[in-house]
């Protein structure tokens, strides 16, 4: 018999608090449909795609309306296509991204991701054509995502590829000004990237994957910001270390939703069931922000000083209360702290008390990294490559994943504001410091050596 | 058959359960299961009882209604039909929560739609509380939809029959509360 308690809180985190399972995203490897020809290849893949997802949407929709919890996001992650295409030129990879756009079109999903290579020690010709191709493949597609890694702890950061990527994100943001350069909110930049993360723009099935796989992106910011000023309304003197536990407690509710769900999206359709992601990953509407747990924490707004340390907290809280719900929590797990995603956020760097220098900091003890920042349309490539490079840095030094989705709007200037639209948000553009003078470092190319691992900081 | 069904209830106070199993006790009868519920001040309880030596009904009825009818409660005992436990037909357990202001006629209105898709309420609870000085009441259904049944089909006739009464209705699958609250 369940008791009252039970169901109230239950329902009261559901209706209340915006408890969802934020994304479903099926896992497919296309390493078998490899081929030296190109139109055999994407029939291949489309094929593949559509046959295994072809019940997704809809057998998503029907668990989450069994339960009565909402699955927003249904996604397709696919293998890194530089590994998957690597025969053919980027003419052949912007085809291949087309007929990923087709194939996430025909069977309804939002995003399809995998549109990546993984460059870290170095870039061979799949690798180089890929990321070629990137700015016309984000900008005649949309729904494809791309995320290159370039850096992990044990390979170093790939100063080559750095720099290329810095001249992408240019190129991407140019190739699609009519859209406030909306290709670069699909692109991502990564250190230690893992192999199953379900949210968007990193996620791509790793080659050490099974064939398809489910792996469920939850999330919950309102429902831990909701537990928190209950436990403060009860108890308006608690301290933080009471305020940790509440979080770690709610953590572990949101964990076993997901969990719940995509075992049982995955026993429907029949493929293995990879990870919960538990991360705290905001919406751009009020009551499911990020942003606003640090208020609830006592922090006049995220970013100023004190931000860094109640991030830690964050952080730690909720990956401890999701690794006692569930034995194969993964991904990133965390809290995500993309700017134009988060009312709250982009509120704070729009109020002058979040800056790009506090979010790195920030981004040393977050889930991901640099997220959605809205950049002057005048960034030169090199500083943006430099940003890459020392985001890559806290990465690759203290063994967590970074990343880097950085959108030079062309045109606009600091304080302009950027409108994405959807999930992705709006923003303020943040002021860059010392543009242009940081090319005689990246431009020196090279690679970053992987740092010694026994004397640690 | 030698079981028997008996039901008490009547205004609560301590000793109750002590002296209903101390005199089925003294009659030779054996305890199989038992409920007991106390709403507000009112105590009812169903016992299922093994009567091995076959001690007639009336005269435990009236042992027990002699030493509880001075506390304000009365026993009804009556003989138990079936022998065995009837066998479950194939359902899902599902949980329908209505809330909303409290008027005659809804229980009986939601009741009604779940029993015309052949859902057995397995535990009801109700709960009023007071919302802006207005009587709220929660509605709490366990029920075991039969497994022809589809839920939408369920969360379509609940959202009708609570729209006509102003209340908030959720369907959900048993399984989600469980595992949010339970390790």
């Amino acid at each position: 018999m369940l008791n009252d308690r039970e169901v109230l809180s239950t329902l009261s985190m559901i209706k209340n608090e915006n408890l969802d399972v934020r994304t479903v995203t099926l896992g497919i490897s296309l390493l078998e449909c490899a081929s030296h020809d190109l139109p055999r290849f994407t029939d291949a893949i489309y094929k593949r795609i559509t046959t295994l997802a072809k019940d997704l949407v809809a057998v998503c929709d029907e668990v989450g309306d069994r339960y009565g919890i909402p699955v927003v996001n249904k996604r397709i992650s696919v293998s890194p296509i530089a590994v998957a295409a690597a025969p053919f030129d980027s003419r052949g990879m912007v085809e291949v991204a087309k007929t990923l756009d087709q194939a996430a079109r025909d069977v309804k999903v939002d995003f399809i991701g995998g549109f990546g290579a993984l460059v870290e020690k170095g870039m061979a010709k799949g690798d180089l054509a890929l990321i070629e191709a990137i700015p016309e493949a984000l900008d005649v597609t949309e729904r494809m995502c791309s995320s290159v890694n370039v850096a992990s702890t044990r390979a170093g950061i790939n100063m080559d590829a750095v720099g290329l990527m810095g001249r992408t994100i240019k190129a991407t943001a140019e190739r699609t000004k009519d859209r406030d350069g909306l290709g670069c909110a699909k692109l991502v930049v990564f250190a230690n990237i893992p192999e199953d993360v379900p949210f968007m723009a990193g996620a791509y099935l790793g080659v050490g994957e099974a064939g398809s796989v489910i792996n469920v992106g939850v999330s919950g910011p309102g429902v831990v910001r909701k537990a928190i000023d209950r436990a403060l309304q009860d108890n308006p003197g608690a301290h933080l270390g009471e305020l940790a536990d509440v979080i770690k407690r709610t953590a572990y509710k949101v964990t076993r939703v997901g969990e719940i769900i995509g075992r049982e999206v995955a026993r429907i359709l029949a493929v293995e069931f990879g990870i919960v992601d538990l991360s705290l990953a905001p919406t751009p509407n009020v009551g499911d922000s990020v942003g606003e747990i640090f208020q609830s924490l006592g922090l006049g707004a995220i970013g100023v000083p004190g931000s860094t340390a109640a991030l830690a907290m964050l952080n730690d809280a909720v990956k401890k209360g999701g690794a006692f719900a569930s034995s194969r929590v993964g991904g990133l797990s965390g809290a995500f702290i993309p700017v134009s995603e988060d009312l709250n956020i982009a509120a704070a760097a729009a109020g002058g008390q979040l800056c790009l220098e506090k979010l790195e900091a920030m981004t040393a003890v977050c889930s991901v990294g640099l997220d959605m920042v809205a950049l002057p349309g005048d960034t030169t490539a090199e500083t943006i490559s430099g940003i890459i490079a020392d985001e890559m840095a806290i990465g690759m030094i203290n063994k967590k994943t970074t990343a880097a989705r950085l959108i030079p709007v062309p045109g606009k200037k600091a304080g302009d504001k950027v409108h994405f639209g959807g999930l992705l948000g709006e923003a303020e553009i943040m002021p860059v410091r010392s543009n242009a003078v940081s090319g005689g470092f990246v431009s020196r190319g090279g690679a970053i050596p992987a740092p010694l691992q026994a004397l640690i900081n | 058959m030698n079981k028997f069904v008996l039901s008490v209830i009547g205004k609560d106070k301590p000793g109750i359960l002590a002296k209903i199993s101390t005199i089925l006790f003294a009659h030779g009868c054996n305890i199989e299961d038992v409920s007991q519920t106390i709403l507000q001040t009112e105590f009812a309880s169903i016992f299922i009882v093994l009567n091995p030596e076959g001690h007639p009904l009336d005269t435990i009825g009236a042992a027990l209604n002699e030493a509880l009818g001075g506390m304000g409660l009365s026993a009804h005992l009556s003989p138990m039909t079936s022998a065995a436990a009837p066998v479950p037909a194939q359902s899902q357990p599902f949980v329908i929560t209505t809330r909303g202001v409290d008027k005659p006629g809804t229980i009986s209105a939601v009741t009604t739609a779940i029993a015309s898709l052949a859902c057995n309420v397995v535990n009801f609870r109700a709960i009023i509380t007071q919302e802006d000085g207005v009587d709220e009441m929660i509605m709490i259904f366990e029920v075991d939809m039969p497994m022809g049944v589809d839920h939408r089909q369920l969360r379509q006739v609940m959202q009708q029959v609570c729209a006509g009464f102003g209340l908030d209705v959720s369907v959900q699958h048993r399984e989600i509360f469980e595992t949010i609250h339970r390790v």
